[in-house]
């Protein structure tokens, strides 16, 4: 399906990046409520945009410092693991 | 009177000294989110690998330049970022610049599909096959996108933070995450349509 981006979508648009991080001012923030609340597609794309920054963020936090990795990092600085560190 | 940023539980004073237990706690402290953010960077682990290890190395030799002006993490995410984009710029070879042919115009960063995916159940939002699906994703974002979305979005720095360690501008950065956002918005749109199709009889 394509979007039909007229006015109102494109200053959505325009602000979309600001809205998520929460850097409008509340008078444009309820400009973009009252939009969104009457243009479904708008709606989708703020929704699976704030849906993709949360799974890559999750997706990271997953990640943790392999031991291996960890145990030649600090032996390549010269370090000592603590006993907690040996995991 | 210049604002500083040292952590409480960095001691800068013992680590310019050369304190080894001052320097065990910075890279205990920091370790694990460099080591992601490089993997996420340069997409695997043997380059991760090599961009951790650097990272300390550069830092325990230069720590007498930190001048407490940044946090010590966002002097680490510097170090990190410029180890990743060198190894990255390696691969590609020197007559290649970083960005070149990559980026898009401005027509490609508008939303295409309109597709709502969120309703999917967590077990098929958040599974190994997606988690492949998001790292392809990061992963064919230009360079400069790429850094840009893991520091503001992944790593969670400020807009400041991050411009600051990409030595840009915060109006540069809100456009490179902005591409950033939507194009991998695009790509899972296209991943998570595609199980929708499949679902339905």
């Amino acid at each position: 399906m394509n979007h039909k981006h007229h006015q109102d979508c494109q200053k959505l648009l325009d602000r979309l990046n600001a809205y998520i991080d929460g850097d409008l001012e509340t008078e444009l923030c309820q400009q973009i409520e009252v939009h969104l609340d009457c243009c479904p597609d708008c709606s989708i794309i703020l929704s699976t945009l704030e849906k993709t920054i949360e799974l890559c963020q999750q997706d990271s936090q997953d990640t943790q410092l392999p031991d291996d990795v960890r145990q030649r990092l600090y032996q390549c600085l010269d370090l000592e693991l603590n006993a907690d560190q040996k995991r | 009177m210049e604002q500083t940023f040292i952590e409480q539980s960095i001691d800068l004073q013992a680590l310019q000294r050369g304190d080894k237990q001052a320097f065990a706690n910075l890279v205990e402290e920091n370790s694990t989110k460099i080591y992601r953010l490089a993997l996420k960077m340069v997409g695997n682990t043997q380059d991760a690998e090599d961009i951790l290890q650097e990272t300390f190395i550069k830092a325990f030799n230069n720590i007498q330049q930190f001048e407490g002006r940044s946090k010590i993490s966002t002097w680490l995410y510097r170090i990190a970022v410029n180890e990743a984009l060198m190894h990255l710029r390696g691969r590609k070879g020197f007559m290649v610049e970083i960005d070149a042919g990559i980026d898009t115009n401005e027509s490609d960063n508008l939303p295409r599909q309109i597709i709502d995916w969120c309703c999917l159940p967590e077990k098929e939002l958040m599974n190994n096959e997606t988690r492949n699906q998001i790292n392809h994703a990061i992963s064919t974002l230009s360079d400069s996108n790429r850094a840009a979305f893991l520091l503001r979005d992944v790593e969670g720095l400020s807009t400041r933070e991050a411009a600051e360690i990409l030595e840009i501008t915060e109006s540069a950065l809100k456009v490179r995450l902005m591409r950033a956002r939507l194009q991998l918005r695009e790509l899972l749109t296209t991943y998570f349509a595609n199980k929708i199709a499949q679902e339905q009889p």
